[in-house]
């Protein structure tokens, strides 16, 4: 077991990663910076997942996350990104300030919240309890969980068709 | 066993699909998807008879609704009695969708039809598979409708509308009987599981006497006299030959007018001596009358409907003598029988286009396999040995005989008629002089096709042979019902009473109804022509209705829209009057005062409004940060308040 | 040990600031990127806890989320471009059909 200073040092380095890349996120004005910080967020998020010890969730999230989703977005970004293209408007004036504020607002207010519930459940003395092993996790999804599971591939294939269906080209050949 | 399941759940994927996608596929596949569901059906039926011979007893269950005291379950069952059932149901139903096929070819609606078809099939096996009320009564009121939805399929014809609207009000008549007797057994004995009949009897025999009984299965008799035509229900059979054919064949002689005599047999532990007696009653009366009536119609298909109405009361009778497997005998053959009468008569009408007999005659040369086929069928239903008719009518004579010497008597005479109207029937299509009207077409008749003869042979050969297994020779019959003791033997005298009466029948058919020679003596020509006047306009039974129920309905609808108009209409219009009166004072108080008010306020709201248009900028942001804010408030409320 | 308050607390501002995203973006693939933002804050939330109760079901849905974030992605990437090829823009506040 690694030591607990180890753990306290990663935890807070991922924390802060994860912190400052989202804020990245939503506030970068370059789009394919903006994705990139995702991908260090995402990145992040796996490293606490192994710290969590549960190791393959993080691998599944660096490989579809990362390896796949990020990867497809920066494709959109890239096929969308002629706005030089002198056929679209100009950006539209960035006038938006008193909707920022109230984002900000709404978006504080609703950290408020959820930090109270979680000031709560701090109150009550949660104490770590065991590692879950990815065989039960396994025995999970074959058992009591198979019906969601099976649901999920019927989304999944619904999405991919609806996605072909909608994306694909219905111009004039 | 998945089995029983598949047994109804074939035809009801058959149903699905053609309900679904029918219109698309070309007609004939259509007809081959619903006779192939079928086909497995009746190959399942067949592969399970073995073992339901040999008393075993397959049982499906599901917990249904949860009740203070348990699941109550619903579940498919199969004994000898469903057995049987399933069998008519699947192998007659099989052939008769194949002659649809020929049939109803070229109809542009026919993979509909098929679809009904299929549905049918799927809620009679439910009925007859069924281990509970409930469940047969779903399959009760489905079959109920699908025989609605085929009478009035060419609902183009305002007479086949109104046809399947008679039936449908007429058996939920008698449903609501059975609705209230299952709901009267249920309140008294808390069991509707079949298997559970007889303990129900003795408790409630122990704790009612046997009044409550006594009730009880006469409201299920009388839900069974209305699905099975028994009088004073049987107006609406003969209307209900208005729907195709087939139709009339599979739903109107062979199977689904038959679940009324398998719904008594089901529940022959509820009944009483008094409630068989009242079986009885009916069942001879129906019998006797509907008889009479068969003798004098003059359209093909009426005469095959009144018969059926009589076989169904001979059966009725059988059931009344307590003699259950006799009547459940007597279902099998007149199921082949009829099945194959009606479907030779619709190959006549496929023909000719013709279906009064004043327009039919020497079909014998054109047609040859109907002609044939008919005949054996004919023969099969007035009792000549060997054939099938024989072996059930004579079983049912020989137990009346035992019981009461009157029925027997009565029935005799009912043999005689039952060979006269089929043979009048079968002579008079198929020999007497073919007609010279100019509207006959007859001379010019084809045999149908080789898929419409095809059904027709393969029932003939059921028509002649079924009987057989419940005769001296075969016992097989009974042992579905767990008698295994020995048949009493072939009885001579039996024999030669049952072929006299076949030919006198056929003899008076000869001669009074194709040589019209009149055999009434002089002095009692009136009277005889009275009777006949009366049976021909059988017995007045939808004059009587229409005078005594529908008449008073009409002329109290009537005597109310009087009322309607003469008190009501003229308060309204003294009202309307006044109204007017204050109307013009109150106008000019309105435009001087009120619309003043009125405009003001509307410049008001539209003054707010053009502020509320501005919070409907279109723009997803501004709902969706008013959605959050609204969330996060309202979650908070629920955290702090 | 890992605190679970700790990563609840890191969750929930993740989450806030997904939901800040989505209200400020224009950009319909930043919206996007946002939703992304929630539901990883979600999953991370989901293991947090099943490792605090010992729970097996939390990492399977934490699976789940990850399947549906890609359904979203695959369909959302699919509205952008289906929308820049009809309205010519990815600036979702230019999109007021819906304005009466």
């Amino acid at each position: 077991m690694p030591s607990s200073l180890l753990i306290q040092t990663g935890l807070w380095a991922l924390t802060l990663l994860v912190l400052v890349s989202a804020g990245f996120v939503v506030a970068l004005r370059n789009l394919f910076r903006a994705a990139l910080s995702l991908g260090l967020v995402l990145v992040g998020v796996a490293g606490l997942f192994v710290l969590l010890e549960a190791e393959f969730l993080a691998f599944v999230q660096i490989l579809i996350y990362v390896g796949a989703i990020l990867t497809l977005v920066v494709f959109a970004i890239m096929l969308t990104a002629r706005v030089s293209n002198p056929r679209l408007p100009p950006r539209p004036p960035s006038g938006s300030g008193r909707q920022r504020m109230a984002a900000a607002l709404v978006s504080a207010a609703l950290f408020i919240l959820l930090a109270s519930v979680t000031r709560a459940l701090a109150a009550a003395g949660l104490q770590p309890g065991q590692a879950v092993s990815l065989s039960q996790v396994g025995q999970e999804l074959i058992t009591t969980l198979v019906l969601p599971f099976e649901l999920i591939s019927l989304v999944f294939v619904s999405a991919m068709v609806g996605a072909i269906a909608v994306a694909a080209s219905r111009s004039p050949r | 066993m998945p089995a029983l399941l598949l047994i109804p759940g074939l035809p009801l994927a058959a149903f699905v699909i053609l309900i679904l996608i029918g219109r698309r596929l070309p007609p004939p596949v259509a007809g081959w998807v619903s006779v192939g569901a079928l086909v497995g059906s009746c190959a399942l039926t067949w592969a399970i008879g073995g073992d339901v011979l040999h008393g075993h007893r397959p049982h499906l269950q599901w917990p249904w609704l949860s009740a203070e005291s348990g699941f109550w379950t619903i579940g498919l069952a199969v004994d000898g009695l469903t057995w049987l059932m399933l069998a008519v149901v699947t192998s007659i139903g099989t052939l008769i969708q194949l002659y649809a096929i020929g049939y109803m070819r070229g109809d542009p609606r026919c993979s509909r039809f098929f679809a009904y078809l299929s549905l049918f099939c799927a809620s009679m096996l439910a009925l007859v598979m069924a281990d509970h009320f409930v469940l047969l009564y779903a399959g009760w009121e489905l079959v109920g409708l699908c025989s609605y939805l085929l009478i009035s399929f060419w609902f183009e014809k305002p007479s086949a509308a109104a046809a399947g609207r008679k039936a449908f009000i007429t058996t939920r008549i008698g449903d609501t009987g059975l609705l209230l007797g299952i709901m009267l057994l249920a309140f008294a004995a808390g069991e509707l599981h079949f298997d559970q009949l007889d303990a129900v009897r003795s408790a409630l025999l122990l704790q009612h006497r046997e009044f409550l009984p006594t009730v009880i299965s006469m409201l299920i008799f009388f839900g069974a006299a209305g699905k099975s035509a028994q009088f004073p229900l049987h107006v609406w059979l003969p209307d209900a030959m208005e729907g195709p054919t087939p139709v009339s064949a599979l739903i109107h002689a062979a199977t689904m007018v038959a679940a009324g005599v398998y719904l008594v047999a089901r529940t022959f532990p509820l009944f009483t001596p008094q409630s068989l007696a009242a079986v009885l009653g009916v069942g001879l009366f129906t019998h006797l009358a509907a008889g009479t009536i068969a003798l004098t119609q003059t359209d093909i298909k009426r005469v095959l409907a009144y018969s059926t109405i009589s076989q169904l009361g001979l059966m009725f009778t059988a059931l009344g003598l307590g003699a259950m497997p006799l009547a459940m005998f007597h279902l099998t053959t007149h199921a082949c029988f009829k099945a194959l009468l009606f479907l030779g008569a619709g190959s006549v009408i496929h023909a000719t286009h013709q279906q009064g007999l004043a327009h039919l005659g020497g079909l014998f040369r054109a047609m040859p396999v109907t002609a044939a086929t008919f005949l054996v069928a004919a023969l099969a239903m007035s009792g000549v040995f060997p054939l099938s008719g024989f072996w059930s009518k004579d079983a049912i004579l020989l137990t009346a005989r035992h019981e009461q010497a009157w029925v027997f008597w009565a029935l005799l005479g009912g043999a005689v008629m039952t060979a006269g109207y089929i043979f009048r029937l079968y002579l008079r299509c198929f020999h007497g002089p073919a007609p010279t009207t100019p509207t006959a077409v007859g001379v010019h008749a084809q045999e149908s096709p080789l898929i419409m003869t095809l059904p027709l042979m393969a029932l003939a050969f059921g028509a002649a042979a079924v009987g057989l297994l419940g005769s001296p020779v075969s016992h097989q019959f009974f042992h579905l019902f767990g008698l295994h003791e020995a048949h009493e033997g072939l009885d001579l005298a039996m024999l030669a009473v049952s072929t006299a009466v076949a030919a006198l029948g056929a003899w008076l058919a000869w001669t009074v109804g194709v040589q019209h020679r009149n055999l009434v003596p002089a002095a009692a020509r009136p009277a005889g022509a009275a009777l006949y006047r009366l049976a021909a306009h059988k017995y007045f039974v939808d004059e009587w209705y229409d005078r005594i129920i529908i008449q008073p309905f009409l002329r109290t609808a009537e005597r109310l829209s009087r009322f309607d108009l003469r008190v009501i209409d003229a308060a309204v219009d003294r009202a309307g009057l006044t109204g007017w009166s204050v109307g013009q004072l109150k106008n000019w108080f309105d435009q001087r005062v009120v619309d003043r008010l009125v405009n003001g306020t509307a410049q008001t709201v539209q003054r707010l409004s053009r502020l509320g248009r501005r919070l409907q900028t279109g723009v997803v942001h501004h709902y969706l940060l008013v959605l959050t804010a609204a969330v996060v408030v309202l979650s908070a409320c629920l955290r702090w308040f | 040990m890992i605190p679970v308050t700790h990563l609840s607390l890191l969750s929930s501002a993740l989450f806030c600031l997904g939901v800040y995203g989505i209200l400020t973006r224009r950009n319909a693939i930043a919206i996007l990127l946002s939703i992304e933002l929630i539901l990883n804050a979600a999953a991370l939330n989901f293991v947090a806890f099943g490792r605090a109760f010992g729970h097996a079901q939390a990492q399977a849905f934490a699976l789940f989320i990850i399947a549906l974030a890609a359904c979203e992605a695959a369909v959302g990437l699919a509205i952008v471009i289906g929308l820049y090829r009809t309205a010519r823009t990815v600036w979702a506040d230019q999109v007021n059909l819906l304005k009466g």
